[in-house]
Parts: C-alpha cells; sequence; structure tokens
C-alpha cells in the first residue's frame, strides 16, 4: 500500500527532550475505517507520537500526511479543524467550570452572539451530546470539581465525539473508566470505524488491545518494532516485541496458598464514610489484603481512610498498639504509606524534581540537626532511584516530564525511602505497561517476604487474585465477601459478589 | 423550599444577623445608619468585582486602588472642562488606559503579575500627585458629584454587578479566565490562548476601575492623591470581600452576590465598631477574626469532630 492510500501516515518522527531522545525516525501508518492499537513500554514514545499527530508539542523532524497531502499544524486547534482529536492520559477538564462548558470549551462560538454565550443552549446541546454517546446520568450543569475522575474522562470524550473527528487518539484512558465507562468509549470507537473513521488506541492492556484493534503498531525504546496484523496476534508475541525479551504469564506471586504472620498491623473498626458503611478489616504483618469492586463500590476510599486522608464519620482505624489513626501525619508516624489512585494530583508533586519528590518525607533520616546536607540529599534519592530503576535524566528532572510508569516508581521510591511499614497502594498499576507491572508485583513480594503489610486497591481482579494473601471483596460501600487465596479462587467466583 | 432559594436566604442571614446584632449593642447604630452602611459597601464591591476578574485568571493584582485614584483624578480633571460627562469620560479614558498599559507590560514582558502591579501602582501615584498639583486633591462640584451619590451609587453598583454576572457567566471569555485560571497547560491544549486571555483579564478590570473612580470621587466630592504606595490599603477590603465570596460559593453559584453579601457584612461590622467608639486597631482585630472563623467554619467543624473521634 502506497503512502498516499493510507487515512495518515508519519514518516522517520524524530524528538528529543535534552539528552532524551523520545522518538528515533519512528513511523506510522493508519488506514481508514480502522482502530489502530499503539502499544510499548512506558517512555516508549506513545504519547509524544501522538500528541504530536495531535498538534500539542511539535517534532524536530519528520513528516506526516494526512489524506495523502502534507499534514503540517502549529497546535492542538488546528488539529482539531483537520480532524483530529485527542483523549489525554491526563485530567483534562477544569474544575470550575460547569459539565455542559467543557464539553464545548474553546468551541463556544455557536453558541456565542456578540461575546454572550446562550447557557440555555450549551446545556441543551451538552445534555444531547452526552446522550449521543450512552452518557445519561451527568448533570450538565454541574461543575466538574463535584463529579468524579471517571466522569471526567466521559467529559472528555463527549467533548471529542462533539468534534466528529476524522481520527480519534485514545491515550490510555480506559483504566480510568468502570466497565460501564469502557464499554461507552468501545462503542464510540467501534461508531467511528463503521463510519470510516480511524482510532489510535493506547492501552497497556494486552487483552484489551487484541480484542479491539484492527492492527497493533510496537514502539520500543523511541524505535518503531513492527507491525502486527490481528492474525498474527498472541500475547507472547506481542509482550516480546514490547520490552525486548521474553516475559512469561506468571508475573503474579507463584505460591498459591495465603501467607501471613498472626500479629495484626492495622485495623478498621466499623468504618462509615461519605462511600463506605460500616466496613471492618484486619491487616496481619506480611499480608497482601486486596480490596477489589466496582468503581463506584466505595473501595478507593478504603486506602484514604486506612491513611487518615479523608473523614470517618463513624467507627475508626486503629495500628497494632490499638492507637487510632486520625490524619495522614499520625500514619506516617506509625510508618504507613499510602499511593492514590489519582497519581499526579495525590501522590506526587508533578510539578517539582525527583529529588524533592522522594526526599519529603525522609528529611528526617536525611537531616542532621536539622541542616539537610546537599550531597545526602542526592545520594539518598539516587539510591532509591536506582533500585526503582527509574528512567530519568537525573534526579533534577520535573516529575512532569517522566512517563507514567516512572512516575508511579518515584512515588514508590518516596516510601521505601522512607522505611514504611505498611503500604496502602490504590491501582498501583493503572496506566503502567507490563514491564513496570512485572517489576511492582516483584517487589510487592519481596515487601511481603520482609515482613512489611500491604493494602492493595485494585479494579483489576486479576491483579488482586494474583497477588493478595486475602481478598475483600465491596460493594455499594459494604463488605460483600472475603476470600482467602486458593488455587480454585476466580473472577467469576468475587463477581457474583460485586454485582 | 427550593433548595437554591434556601441557599440564599442562608446567605442573607449572615450580614443580616449582623446588622440586627450592631443595632442591639450600639446605640448609634441602627435603621439609620443603613444608607451609610450601603454606601460604604458599594466602592468595595465594585473594586472587589474586578479583582475577582484577575484572581480568577490566576493573577495577583495590587494596582486596582491607584489606578482607580488615577481615573478619578482623570475625570475630575476632565470635569472642569466639559462637566458631568467629562468627569465619566475622564474615568473611563484613566482607567482603560492604566489598565491596558499593564495587560500590555505583562503580556510583553512576561514579569509576574504582581510585580507589574506594584511598578504601575508606585508610577500612577506619583503620576495623579503631579497632576492635581501642590494641594494635594482634587475637587468636583456638588452638582457633579450629585451622580454617583446615594441611592444611585447603589443603582450603579448594581448596573455593575449584573455587567459582572454577565461577564464571568454568560461569555466566552469569562469562561476562558475561570479555565485559564483553573489549568494553563491545559488551555494551551485546547486552544485558548492564555496569554490573550489574562490579557483581556487585566484589560476588563479597567471597566471596573471606572466605576470605582466614579464612586470614589462623588462619595465625598474631592479626590485625593495617595503617594507612598497608600491606595495598596484600598484593596484589602476588597480582596476580604471575595475570599469570603469565594467560600461562601457552596450555597450559590454567583459571585456578584456573594461579594456583595462579604461587603455588606464587612462595612457593618466597620461601622458598629465605630459606632461604639472603638479604635481602628480594635476594628482590624475583629475583622481579622470575624474573616478567620468564616473561612475556618468548615475546619473548624471538622477538628470538632475529629477530637469527638478520638476521644470516643
Amino acid at each position: 500500500m502506497e503512502a498516499e492510500n493510507y487515512l495518515l501516515c508519519v514518516d522517520n518522527m524524530k524528538k528529543s527532550f535534552g539528552i532524551t531522545k523520545a522518538l528515533k525516525g519512528v513511523q506510522l501508518q493508519l488506514k481508514s475505517g480502522e482502530i489502530l492499537g499503539l502499544i510499548g513500554e512506558n517512555g516508549s514514545g506513545k504519547s509524544t507520537l501522538t500528541s504530536i499527530i495531535a498538534g500539542i508539542q511539535p517534532a524536530d523532524s519528520g513528516g506526516i500526511l494526512f489524506h495523502g497531502e502534507p499534514y503540517s499544524i502549529q497546535n492542538s486547534v488546528e488539529a482539531n479543524e483537520k480532524g483530529i482529536c485527542m483523549i489525554l492520559q491526563e485530567k483534562a477538564t477544569f474544575d470550575n467550570l460547569s459539565v455542559a462548558h467543557n464539553v464545548f470549551i474553546g468551541n463556544e462560538k455557536e453558541f456565542c452572539k456578540h461575546g454572550i454565550l446562550n447557557n440555555k443552549l450549551i446545556f441543551e446541546k451538552a445534555r444531547e451530546v452526552l446522550k449521543k454517546i450512552g452518557v445519561t446520568e451527568i448533570d450538565v450543569k454541574d461543575k466538574i470539581k463535584n463529579r468524579s475522575f471517571e466522569d471526567g474522562k466521559l467529559v472528555e470524550l463527549a467533548r471529542a465525539a462533539n468534534l466528529n473527528p476524522q481520527i480519534l487518539i485514545v491515550d490510555e484512558t480506559t483504566t480510568a473508566l468502570s466497565q460501564n465507562g469502557r464499554d461507552i468509549l468501545y462503542t464510540m470507537m467501534e461508531n467511528m470505524k463503521k463510519e470510516g473513521k480511524s482510532v489510535i488506541f493506547i492501552s497497556h492492556d494486552i487483552d484489551e488491545m487484541m480484542s479491539k484493534c484492527d492492527r497493533l503498531s510496537i514502539l520500543r525504546d523511541g524505535d518503531y518494532i513492527g507491525t502486527l496484523e490481528k492474525e498474527e496476534y498472541s500475547p507472547e508475541k506481542i509482550k516480546s516485541l514490547m520490552v525486548g525479551r521474553t516475559i512469561t504469564d506468571n508475573y503474579y506471586r507463584e505460591d498459591t496458598k495465603s501467607s501471613y504472620g498472626d500479629e495484626i498491623v492495622l485495623k478498621a473498626e466499623n468504618i462509615t464514610t461519605s462511600n463506605l458503611k460500616d466496613v471492618s478489616f484486619e491487616l496481619h504483618k506480611g499480608e497482601i489484603l486486596g480490596f477489589g469492586g466496582l468503581a463506584d463500590s466505595g473501595m478507593h476510599d478504603i486506602g484514604k481512610a486506612a491513611f487518615g486522608a479523608i473523614h470517618i464519620k463513624k467507627g475508626k482505624v486503629v495500628d497494632g498498639q490499638n492507637e487510632q489513626i486520625y490524619s495522614p501525619s499520625v500514619a506516617m508516624k506509625k510508618k504507613i504509606a499510602y499511593i492514590g489512585k489519582n497519581r499526579d494530583q495525590e501522590s506526587l508533586f508533578v510539578n517539582s524534581p525527583i529529588r524533592d519528590n522522594v526526599a519529603l518525607p525522609s528529611y528526617k533520616i536525611i537531616a542532621k540537626n536539622t541542616f539537610v546536607s546537599p550531597t545526602k540529599e542526592r545520594k539518598f534519592v539516587e539510591e532509591w532511584t536506582t533500585k526503582l530503576d527509574v528512567k530519568m535524566q537525573n534526579i533534577d528532572q520535573y516529575v512532569s516530564e517522566l512517563s507514567g510508569g516512572n512516575k508511579q516508581k518515584v512515588a514508590i521510591a518516596k516510601w521505601l525511602g522512607f522505611g514504611a511499614d505498611i503500604f496502602i497502594l490504590d491501582c498501583p498499576t493503572r496506566g503502567i505497561d507490563i514491564g513496570v507491572k512485572a517489576s511492582i508485583y516483584k517487589l510487592l513480594t519481596d515487601l511481603k517476604n520482609r515482613g512489611k503489610s500491604i493494602i492493595l486497591i485494585s479494579e483489576e481482579l486479576p491483579e488482586v487474585i494474583g497477588m493478595c494473601d486475602r481478598v475483600v471483596v465491596l460493594k455499594n460501600g459494604q463488605n460483600s465477601g472475603i476470600f482467602v487465596r486458593e488455587d480454585d479462587l476466580t473472577e467469576n467466583k468475587l463477581i457474583n459478589y460485586m454485582v | 423550599m427550593n433548595k437554591s432559594v434556601f441557599n440564599i436566604f442562608k446567605l442573607i442571614t449572615m450580614p443580616v444577623l449582623l446588622f440586627i446584632v450592631f443595632s442591639i449593642i450600639s446605640p448609634g447604630f441602627g435603621v439609620h445608619s443603613l444608607p451609610i452602611v450601603i454606601s460604604q459597601s458599594m466602592i468595595p464591591m465594585m473594586m472587589a468585582l474586578g479583582m475577582y476578574v484577575v484572581m480568577d485568571a490566576g493573577l495577583m493584582d495590587f494596582s486596582i486602588g491607584a489606578r482607580a485614584v488615577f481615573a478619578a483624578i482623570a475625570g475630575g480633571m476632565l470635569s472642569q472642562y466639559i462637566g458631568v460627562a467629562g468627569l465619566i469620560l475622564g474615568c473611563f479614558l484613566g482607567a482603560m488606559f492604566v489598565s491596558t498599559l499593564m495587560a500590555a507590560l505583562y503580556r510583553w514582558l512576561k514579569i509576574p503579575c504582581m510585580v507589574i502591579s506594584i511598578g504601575i501602582l508606585m508610577v500612577f501615584e506619583v503620576a495623579g500627585s503631579k497632576l492635581v498639583g501642590s494641594s494635594g486633591y482634587l475637587r468636583i462640584s456638588a452638582a457633579q458629584s450629585s451622580i454617583a451619590s446615594y441611592p444611585f451609587n447603589v443603582i450603579i453598583t448594581l448596573a455593575v454587578g449584573v455587567f459582572a454576572y454577565i461577564l464571568y457567566y454568560r461569555t466566552r471569555i469569562g469562561n476562558h479566565i475561570t479555565a485559564v485560571g483553573n489549568d494553563e497547560k491545559m488551555c494551551k491544549n485546547l486552544g485558548i490562548d492564555a496569554d490573550k486571555t489574562k490579557f483581556y483579564a487585566i484589560v476588563l478590570t479597567g471597566v471596573f476601575c471606572t466605576f470605582v473612580a466614579l464612586l470614589y470621587i462623588c462619595y465625598s466630592g474631592s479626590i485625593t492623591a495617595g503617594i507612598e504606595m497608600t491606595s495598596m490599603a484600598m484593596i484589602f477590603e476588597p480582596i476580604m470581600c471575595v475570599i469570603l465570596g469565594r467560600h461562601l460559593r457552596k450555597y450559590v453559584e454567583c459571585m456578584p452576590l456573594l461579594i456583595l453579601v462579604g461587603a455588606f457584612s464587612i462595612t457593618i461590622i466597620f461601622n458598629g465598631f465605630i459606632a461604639l467608639g472603638f479604635s481602628d486597631a480594635v476594628q482590624n482585630i475583629v475583622l481579622g477574626v470575624f474573616l478567620i472563623v468564616i473561612l475556618g467554619s468548615d475546619v473548624i467543624t471538622d477538628k470538632f469532630s475529629i477530637l469527638k473521634l478520638v476521644k470516643g
């Protein structure tokens, strides 16, 4: 097939950030009416490539043909006008604006007369656009700050749908969505395909990529590795092309029986929050305790409540000495660490260097008589970032410049350096490739073997089944079942208690 | 009762209660003080409406008082030649000139708005004092000052409040200002020119400065040129109104109304204490405590429940 016959054709695309070469001459071909998967490890260049196509940043060199014509744009508005839209991995909604205004932000012209907005029409049209993609339960007048992260992503989908793009780029969005949200996205993608439009789909979920994509293009460390046709798909082949080595399926714990000490290190007694009702649990020394459920089951409140980060209306969380944990500072004194689901907002200072992020909770260890030695601080940060194998230029690089997986490694390095005994991890592998995922699972197993205790909250059932000693299933904010690790624990068994 | 009506009722309760309390405890304060309280609320409210625009865009501006004083001087000078029309035109031209200059400097020099605003404040305080000459003040006639005296000042302020509502909630630029204040980088990704939006936000404060200038010069019939950064003191009350308004936003999403409630409450406290014969220092202490208690009310409630939880 000639380059002119593709809807979009990227050739020899190069992009560098300082000394880091994000793209080293990448190529990509997208046909009309197809869903093209773009897959690769964190930091492989997927987001860089697609953000160049979407006009968010310029390339250093290389060419793009769109409809066989040279495609040259200055910004994302021009990309939108040409029919290319992108749903970003990060949050792209404005908290202080309503849902409706977020849907049409930047494109308010049709509702504007002499500079005055017709809000009634905006609300009406927003309802229509949301309904068109299958979302009916979001109040368009509500401010985004009052809605969940998932709702924000659905609003972004509606924003893209309204622009009626020729090419939709979906960058690692599904992990932020519940099954219902995912179905909405999949339907939208399928409808675009039927209309002869195309989708570039980025996800780290190989099964999802195999089932949704017509072809898969693979990137590794900024290089284009190749494109697989549907009949060539196999998880092993995809994984080995992605990481450049063979990765076995078995990256979860190898033992099939639960094993932990008798000592209780953390206990929740009938806690009630705005999303939880009377939930109790005990975490033992050396145990990985999993929490699973639907996105709105309240499970994300478990981590926050155990870390003292949200208000508990009733009940309490206590440590092994029966001392109450009612704030993050108390939790930290008890050597409890927490990494939230919304990594960029809850666990990291993205606009600060890696050095500050890793060192911050550990200044008591690093400082001597209130004075912080820069050399000692640098050594401390370098030690932990090296142990976690963070891909970075140096420790002074800003966290915002790192890929999702490396950001997560920085968040983990911070708490490992701090010397936490209890780790509360909410969706620790969200938006992370299989390579980093495998290393996180290995780290969890190592921590468990060293007698550390872990609360693992996850929306991925294979993860909780594969890693946890016990799994607590939540439904409508309540505990609906506890399962002990054993050979025959299956997803179906848990789903029955979730739904 | 409809929830939003109930919330508006709750909002209005604060200034009403303050008014009742001061009427009871202070013999010199009562219904007869209402026109003074209302008149005195109008200037900080108008300034707060303008300050909110820049604060919503994520900027900080110390110069709004100096700009208003300069505009009032320009209006006062022009009124000597063409009367009331000159007063209005002078206030408008003076305010828009300084505001546009400040916006342009901010856009071209890329210096933080706070720094630019201090520079503008210092330059135009001196410029104003040079314009009024050695007397240090400028007087307008009683007929001229009557155009923005009570009750016209209330009508003007309410009209500007409606303009502010439309600007904040019903215009494209209003939406973009809020968006830029939320996340500049995201705005860029969505094709919103953040620099241009902030430029317009600062220019728009000129509209509010115009009316602040008009009210200011008409309130006493004269304008005194401030030097040595005295105009900076003018912004603290409006800032309090904006902060209070933002805090009360949980009740109803209508910033002009919330700013009005804030301005009213603060002026009642000031006047109530004056009527009680308290010194400036005591007034400031009480006002500071009032602001902290109101803003901290959620946290205080939360802390009490945490304490109960710990004890329980």
